[in-house]
């Protein structure tokens, strides 16, 4: 139960990527280096990713570069 | 075979009450001996009550569930299900438990976190879909645990504070970066865990530094806080500022009036009352705000009613929303006394102008250039606008 005072955020091991873009089905489009880091458009790879989160029904990425991952964590919808 | 067992215990049990007599009286360690099962019941109390209390705390249960996860993983390293345990009780628990070892103000500062695997909110799932809103971060292994945590600290701080005025500060990216980083700061630092922190300053903040701005602004933000006024000033006056520009897009004065405030507090020291030249006073438009600081000087020279007119003609006749007094508790130092009467008449004056209503009143200890620890205390008063300060 997530209270008012708390932010919820769903983790990802290292490990898992593979898994979790297969999850939300994105595994062909990372595959085919469609998916870029939304603040330095580098391409997405399971060992560089960093955060995701979906926005307005469209998923956004960020690599796991700290100076994007700064930029990404203040994204609201 | 029975008999001696017997007898040997007799005699351990012997040998331990001769020892215990040489300093304890003898008939009363018989008589402790004698009721001990009251001694057992009194400790299972005690340990009951200390359990429902770890219960009943959601940050403690995390703290002792990661402990035990730990433990577990340490017998078995390659266990990945203990392993994920160990990471999000051990992010939650102890990140919440720094969180709120600074919980004064608590509306400005960052929220507490609350992390989850996908997997356990997606219910196993091998397909499932990201409701909008959600917020996915990878973690890394435990042996990268200060990682996790540093990072997790960064997300919650990002997301949850400056609310209402990110928008504008983002647009000096430097002193964004500078505030952001003080406030992580502050939770890191009362993890009181050295690994932590010193990953924190080689991986985190010797990146940023080789900006000049984000050093000067960082340096300046960093005394403020030593000085005890960033949680209870700088954030609390941005987070009220938030409410009155609410709905208000980005305007470089609205920048300005942020980015000045930072140098009128660097500029206000509670240490050098006596040849303090500083503006006390902050008027903007949308940041009104004033520090009254004692004078032991003046206060003992022409006593405690010049503070409260000084109240009067530069807080109240200028319509600041706030004002702070913030001085020293020099508690066995001389004059101490005379200071400290006046210091709370003034308090006590200051409480009956119709229009000011005290906020909030708290102690702290801070440690100076030369390691002297020394306990200031920070009061934070509002100003209404109207008389009957009833209505709000």
């Amino acid at each position: 139960m997530i209270k008012n005072d708390e932010e919820k955020f769903l983790g990802v091991l290292d490990q898992d990527t593979a898994t979790f873009f297969q999850g939300i089905g994105k595994t062909d489009e990372l595959k085919l280096g469609e998916l870029k880091c939304e603040a330095c458009n580098i391409v997405l790879t399971y060992e560089n990713f960093g955060a995701a989160y979906k926005d307005k029904g469209k998923y956004v990425f960020s690599c796991d570069k700290k100076e994007c991952l700064s930029q990404f964590y203040v994204r609201k919808q | 075979m029975g008999d001696f067992k017997i007898l040997f215990w007799t005699l351990v049990i012997e040998i331990i009450v001769y020892i215990v007599s040489l300093f304890i009286d003898k008939d009363f360690v018989l008589s402790f001996l004698k009721y001990w099962y009251i001694f057992v019941i009194v400790l299972f109390v005690v340990f009951i009550i200390d359990m429902v209390r770890i219960i009943l705390d959601p940050i403690k249960t995390a703290l002792w569930r990661s402990k035990w996860y730990k433990f577990r993983l340490s017998l078995d390293e390659d266990n990945i299900f203990l392993e994920k345990k160990y990471i999000v009780n051990d992010i939650n628990g102890r990140i919440n438990l720094a969180r709120k070892e600074f919980d004064h103000t608590r509306q400005a500062l960052p929220r507490l976190v609350k992390v989850d695997w996908i997997e356990d909110e997606k219910k196993n799932a091998t397909t499932y879909d990201l409701n909008d809103g959600e917020f996915v971060v990878k973690l890394h292994k435990s042996k990268c645990q200060e990682e996790n945590i540093i990072d997790m600290t960064y997300a919650v701080s990002k997301r949850t504070t400056l609310n209402g005025v990110r928008h504008i500060v983002a647009k000096n990216k430097d002193y964004e970066d500078a505030i952001d980083s003080i406030m992580v700061e502050k939770i890191i630092a009362n993890l009181k865990n050295h690994h932590v922190l010193d990953f924190y300053f080689q991986n985190y903040l010797s990146l940023k530094t080789s900006s000049v701005s984000f050093s000067d602004y960082y340096k300046k933000l960093k005394e403020i806080d030593h000085r005890g006024m960033f949680t209870r000033i700088f954030i609390l006056e941005l987070f009220d500022f938030a409410n009155r520009i609410r709905g208000k897009s980005f305007d470089n004065i609205l920048l300005g009036q942020i980015e000045y405030f930072a140098n009128f507090l660097y500029n206000v020291n509670p240490a050098n009352t006596s040849t303090h030249n500083a503006d006390l006073s902050y008027n903007k438009a949308y940041i009104r705000t004033g520090v009254l600081l004692f004078s032991e000087e003046k206060m003992l020279s022409q006593g405690p009613s010049i503070y409260v007119d000084a109240v009067s003609n530069f807080f109240i006749n200028t319509d600041v929303y706030s004002f702070y007094i913030l001085h020293y508790i020099k508690e066995g130092f001389q004059n101490w006394g005379k200071m400290s009467k006046g210091i709370q008449f003034v308090k006590s004056e200051i409480v009956k102008f119709p229009t000011i209503q005290l906020y909030e009143e708290t102690e702290f200890n801070i440690l100076d250039d030369f390691g002297i620890n020394h306990r200031i205390s920070c009061s934070r008063y509002i100003v209404h606008k109207f008389e009957n300060k009833q209505m709000t």
